[in-house]
């Protein structure tokens, strides 16, 4: 039997209006972590060695140095790793903190360029006036999802990959709007 | 009816627009109101009840008179304020609620019934005989009742809707709302600056003032030249803040695209949820009328209106204007008309005081009221209680100020009585972090309100805690503001209009009174008086003075009312905003749904999401027949169903088995590894609510599975029972339900297909019934849990979401040689109702694992969510309902879900009650219809004959009990 191919969720989605995009990110893990009870400090240390990022607060995300990997904190004692491209093993992080693939339970889409803000304005409860960096778990159209604001003009956004292309739909009929 | 010299319209830029089909010019800058004045249209609605002649009364929101429709087809729109509606090239209007054409409306008729038809007048009339209700009394009144009419298509137009996040929401852009955003943008503070009209400014684009040594529209445009230089301010214009919420939060509804002939796509309104943290309502005022005989005909105008035209319009609203006040205001608008070059003929104060101004050419009187007025679709006279006669087209009437308090109520704050406004002004408690500036706080004047408004803005921006910016107040004057109410004034038996948008006069009030409805609540439902589109803007503190003059009562003494939102209308469609359609919610769909939709697969929604029903040939006519045919390739050699919308949550953690084995009521604290189990999950009380299959694939982990409708019920429970109820416990979790493509692969040959995929052995010794491995599936790292919905030989295997689309028809491919059948949601039902298994029409909410049979499910041998409550003496009785099979005597009759069980020979009635059909299908395996059902003792009583009764659907079909389990009792196919 010839090994199963994978599919993008949304087939590589890229539209651009006016210097604004909204793009399917599909080269990236995402590895939700959890803290054992009583053990914490260790596991956030063993996470830092691993990613070479701090272990996030609240709101708040962190970076390795290449910029290639970001912690989310997403609730109490868990954070989303986000990882582009390949991941190295997790076994020895995987003694001290509990480790979840959920790569293909979400989409990842960014917005970003001069209307990104004003776009995602349409859909999102959530102060975007966050810092950079800052993230939150929030509802888009009904769907749950977590944004990170990347850049001033930029964000990623995290939601249920099996309703992908409601979420692409509701990105893409704000950006129609403010354009 | 002329064009003045002056105004804010923009001369070079005239627009053509439609009139009742006639068509007329006007200017950029102009509303649809100012351009009919313009041309001389005076009569331009009929009244809501009597259909009297109505024209243009306002010049703003507050409009309750020209109400029109604007534009055609699906895009017309009804009751729309001809003051508030912004001229456009092509715009097409007509007029409303007439038959015939408004100048000669045949329903003016009504008109000589009058005095028949005051108020209470349905309510007395219409009680007998009690039948003509509905036949007659009903269709007539509604077909005369109303106002604009709707398309009756469907909208053309999109809406949406917008999230706001800042620290200072300022409504209102007159000169309190512009110091203010000046001083607290400038404090740095996150402003958001909304006005509801198309052109900020208030109340100085129509008055004459002068602020900084300049005219007050130059202050204006420099204001908000700086305002938009600052990048902590927004300023939105035609966006109405109508509503004040909890914690802050306010509804503005953004006006983006009518003012333009087309949306071209894009979104007609935007409705805006602003988060604050401090609002500034600096709303202003609304000028209210007197009442007097006659009071309602075209040409009489509120007098700051008459002023408004005359300034910001350039029109003069008559040729021969008069002007009737009780306070200074109207003689500086008739200053102001005067000095924009229109014609004052009269200006008449009730009060016997010196003239307050220099008005040349007109005639002063004082200590004097208007008595009564004529002209038939437009004034033409009016006369005074000292005898005089005027001859006048449109007279001014400036009765006093209301302060807009409205928002300040939406919380159930109750506005207090000022005196020396003769107003009321905002009070008891307002909405958490909101604080009123200007005329809406009672500030009547112009260097009050500005010095208010900045005041105001500085204490804000101190308690959010930034510096105090030292601005320079702007230089202005306070003009003259002195008022002795007058409210009413008797005349010859002609009614005197309180509500000009309900038809409410001065009488209607009094018999009230006479009636005993003296409270103001009880005034306006039986007098309908403030109920209409305007809310009473114009006329509740005016209704209010001639209830209290009809009881003898001060005006707070007779009370208030307060406001509910919404403060102007807003369209239902705004509300919906974009979920129209299939946008009313997401969609989420399986992963194998690209390949499905390639097999012409029926869908059903299954909550939000999509599963294929069945999946039709060729050849085949009826649902039935690609069911059946599904269903039997199942048992006869292998089917493949989509499963993936199944709840899967990882949990890990050293206590995960623990945890566990306090969530589910039977045994999981020895759950081996690579073995999974059913599970039933009870409530606090006892009852059953979710069931399903745990798998212990790792150390430490386990991965649960849910029903589908209940995934994430389960998992917020888990997580309140892992947070709340045992925070001890190393446990944490994590849903992966869309992470995973899960396919059912069932039946006889599903171990031979599988086995072509996944090089684990199989094999019943190596892989037996109830075993869960992680497994390699065609190169992909997958997993394989051997369970069975079907009572065939079954497996449930997952790969990562992406790989799901090349899974199944890698299946499909592999499976040719069996003939592999897709089956869908039908068959998969079909199946577990012949095996007996419980799903959501079984698990109500209200039955026990008795009720279902699972009761050696329930341990008593541990401690779990639900162990106590299951043991209430009533949910262990001997009598309860137990969950059999029914077989009806003629196998195509079917006992349909909903059938009442009664046995043979009794009535059907509530007493003679036996139970119920749950799930009823057509079994091609029995070749019969089966169903499930609950029967009282039902337990003991297999064999036995009962009647399952649809009253409703009139079936009575005769069944024999037997077991729930009635395809393969033994299970020896599914452990085969």
């Amino acid at each position: 039997m010839d090994k199963l191919l994978a599919k993008p969720l949304l087939g590589g989605l890229k539209k651009e209006i006016g210097g604004t995009v909204l793009s399917e990110v599909t080269n990236t893990t995402l590895l939700a972590l959890a803290l054992p009870n009583g053990k914490e400090a260790a596991a956030k240390t063993a996470i830092k060695t691993h990613f070479g990022a701090t272990y996030p607060t609240p709101t708040k995300s962190s970076q390795s140095k290449d910029k290639k990997i970001r912690l989310v904190s997403t609730q109490a004692d868990q954070a989303f790793a986000i990882i582009e491209g390949r991941v190295k093993s997790t076994k020895t992080l995987g003694a001290k903190t509990y480790i979840t693939d959920i790569t293909d339970g979400w989409i990842q889409l960014r917005l970003s360029g001069p209307k990104a803000a004003e776009a995602l304005e349409r859909l999102s409860k959530v102060d975007l006036r966050m810092p950079i960096g800052g993230t939150a778990r929030t509802d888009l159209e009904h769907m749950g999802a977590v944004i990170v604001k990347e850049a001033a003009d930029q964000f990623l956004l995290l939601s249920m990959s099996s309703s992908a292309k409601s979420f692409a739909h509701a990105l893409d009929v704000s950006l129609e709007n403010v354009s | 009816m002329t064009r003045l010299e002056t105004g804010l319209i923009n001369r070079d830029n005239p627009l053509n627009f439609q009139w009742n089909g006639k068509t007329y010019q006007g200017y950029e800058g102009d509303t649809l109101a100012s351009a009919l004045l313009a041309n001389g249209e005076r009569l331009v609605a009929r009244s809501f009840k009597y259909h009297r002649p109505r024209g243009v009364f306002s010049a703003g929101s507050e409009e309750p008179s020209a109400l029109v429709q604007l534009r055609k087809g699906a895009h017309q729109e009804p009751n729309t304020r001809a003051t508030a509606a912004e001229l456009f090239e092509g715009l097409e209007a007509t007029s409303q609620n007439h038959r015939g054409s408004v100048k000669w409306d045949l329903m003016s008729v009504t008109d000589l019934f009058a005095p028949f038809l005051g108020a209470g007048f349905y309510y007395k009339t219409f009680m007998w005989p009690k039948s003509f209700w509905e036949k007659i009394y009903e269709p007539v009144i509604r077909s005369s009742a109303g106002l604009g009419r709707l398309s009756m298509e469907e909208d053309p137009d999109t809406y949406d809707k917008g999230f706001l996040h800042c620290d200072l929401l300022i409504i209102g852009a007159g000169p309190s709302g512009l110091a203010a955003a000046l001083a607290a943008g400038k404090a740095g503070a996150d402003v958001i600056l909304m006005d509801e009209d198309f052109r900020m400014g208030g109340r100085l684009l129509g008055e004459a003032h002068e602020i900084d040594g300049m005219a007050a529209v130059d202050w204006v445009e420099a204001a908000l030249s700086t305002l938009s230089k600052m990048k902590n301010v927004r300023l939105y214009t035609r966006t109405t803040v109508f509503g004040a919420y909890d914690h802050g939060i306010y509804g503005a509804l953004e006006r983006k695209t009518d003012h333009l002939p087309t949306s071209d796509g894009k979104p007609r309104q935007v409705l805006w949820r602003i988060y604050s943290k401090r609002a500034l309502l600096c709303g202003g005022a609304t000028e209210r009328a007197i009442a007097f005989p006659n009071n309602d005909r075209p040409g009489v105008m509120l007098a700051g209106a008459v002023r408004a035209y005359a300034n910001r319009y350039g029109v003069a609203c008559g040729k021969a204007i008069s002007i009737l006040t009780n306070n200074d205001s109207g003689w500086q608008a008739a200053e102001d008309i005067a000095a924009s070059g229109g014609n004052i003929v009269a200006v008449i104060d009730t009060r016997d005081k010196a003239p307050r101004a220099n008005v040349p050419g007109a005639m002063i009187v004082t200590g004097a009221h208007v008595i009564n007025t004529s002209g038939r679709q437009g004034l033409h006279r009016i006369e005074l209680s000292n005898g005089q006669t005027i001859n006048t087209d449109c007279l001014g009437v400036a009765g006093g100020w209301s302060p807009n308090v409205h928002l300040t109520c939406h919380q159930r704050g109750r506005p207090v009585w000022n005196e020396k406004i003769a107003g009321f002004v905002p009070g008891g408690e307002m909405p958490v972090g909101m604080s009123v500036a200007g005329a809406a706080n009672g500030s009547m004047t112009l260097a009050a309100a500005m010095k208010a408004g900045d005041a105001e803005a500085k204490k804000i921006v101190k308690a959010l805690g930034m510096k105090t910016p030292a601005t320079k107040l702007p230089a202005a004057k306070d003009e003259k503001f002195a008022i002795t109410p007058f409210w009413h004034a008797p005349g010859k038996g002609a009614r005197a209009w309180i509500d000009l948008q309900n038809d409410v006069t001065a009488k209607d009030i009094k018999m009230s009174q006479k009636e005993g409805f003296h409270a103001v609540e009880h005034l306006k439902r039986y007098t309908t008086l403030g109920m209409a589109t305007d809310q009473g803007k114009t006329s509740n503190v005016l209704g209010l003075a001639v209830m209290a003059e009809a009881t003898g009562k001060s005006i707070p003494e007779t009370g208030t009312t307060i406001f509910r939102p919404p403060y102007s209308p807003v369209p239902i469609g705004a509300f919906g905003g974009r979920e129209r359609g299939m946008e009313f919610h997401p969609t989420r769909l399986t992963p194998s749904n690209a390949w499905a939709e390639e097999q012409g697969a029926v869908f059903v929604e299954v909550g939000n999401w999509m599963r294929a029903q069945w999946f039709p040939r060729a050849g085949e006519t009826t649902w039935r027949e690609s069911v059946d045919r599904e269903a039997l390739a199942v048992r006869a050699s292998v089917g493949i169903c989509d499963v993936s919308t199944l709840g899967k949550i990882e949990i890990k953690g050293k206590d995960a088995a623990t945890f566990l084995n306090r969530i589910y009521s039977n045994a999981f604290a020895k759950l081996k590894l690579g073995a999974t189990r059913y599970g039933l999950m009870l409530r606090e009380d006892g009852i059953c609510y979710d069931d399903g299959t745990t798998a212990h694939l790792n150390e430490n982990h386990f991965v649960m599975t849910t029903t589908t409708a209940n995934a994430v019920l389960v998992y917020r429970q888990m997580e309140f029972a892992r947070q709340c109820l045992w925070p001890d416990l190393d446990v944490h979790m994590m849903s992966t339900t869309d992470a995973w493509a899960q396919f059912a692969v069932a039946g006889p040959n599903s171990r031979a297909l599988l086995q072509k995929l996944i090089d684990t052995d199989l094999s019943n010794d190596a892989f037996p019934f109830m075993a869960a491995r992680e497994v390699n599936v065609a190169g992909v790292p997958g997993r394989l849990f051997r369970i069975s919905f079907s009572g065939e030989l079954a497996f449930e295997v997952a790969v990562p979401t992406r790989y799901g689309d090349a899974l199944v028809r890698a299946l499909m491919e592999a499976g040719k040689e069996f003939d592999v059948t897709p089956y869908g949601t039908e068959a998969l039902g079909v199946l577990r109702i012949e095996k007996g298994h419980v799903t959501g029409n079984e698990l109500t909410g209200q039955t026990t694992a008795l009720n279902i049979g699972l009761g050696m499910m329930t341990s008593d041998k541990k401690d779990y969510i639900g162990s106590v409550m299951r043991k209430r003496e009533m949910m262990m009785a001997d009598d309860q309902i137990h969950l059999v099979g029914v077989l009806p005597v003629d196998p195509q009759e079917q006992p349909m879900a909903g059938s009442h069980f009664v046995t043979e020979g009794t009535a059907p009635t509530t007493e003679n009650d036996e139970g119920w059909v749950t799930s009823s299908c057509y079994s091609p395996t029995f070749d019969s219809y089966v169903s499930l059902g609950f029967l009282k003792r039902g337990r003991d009583r297999h064999g036995e004959m009962i009647r399952a009764w649809d009253g409703l659907r009139g079936r009575d079909v005769l069944c024999k009990v037997i077991s729930n389990h009635m395809y393969d009792p033994e299970g020896g196919r599914q452990r085969g």
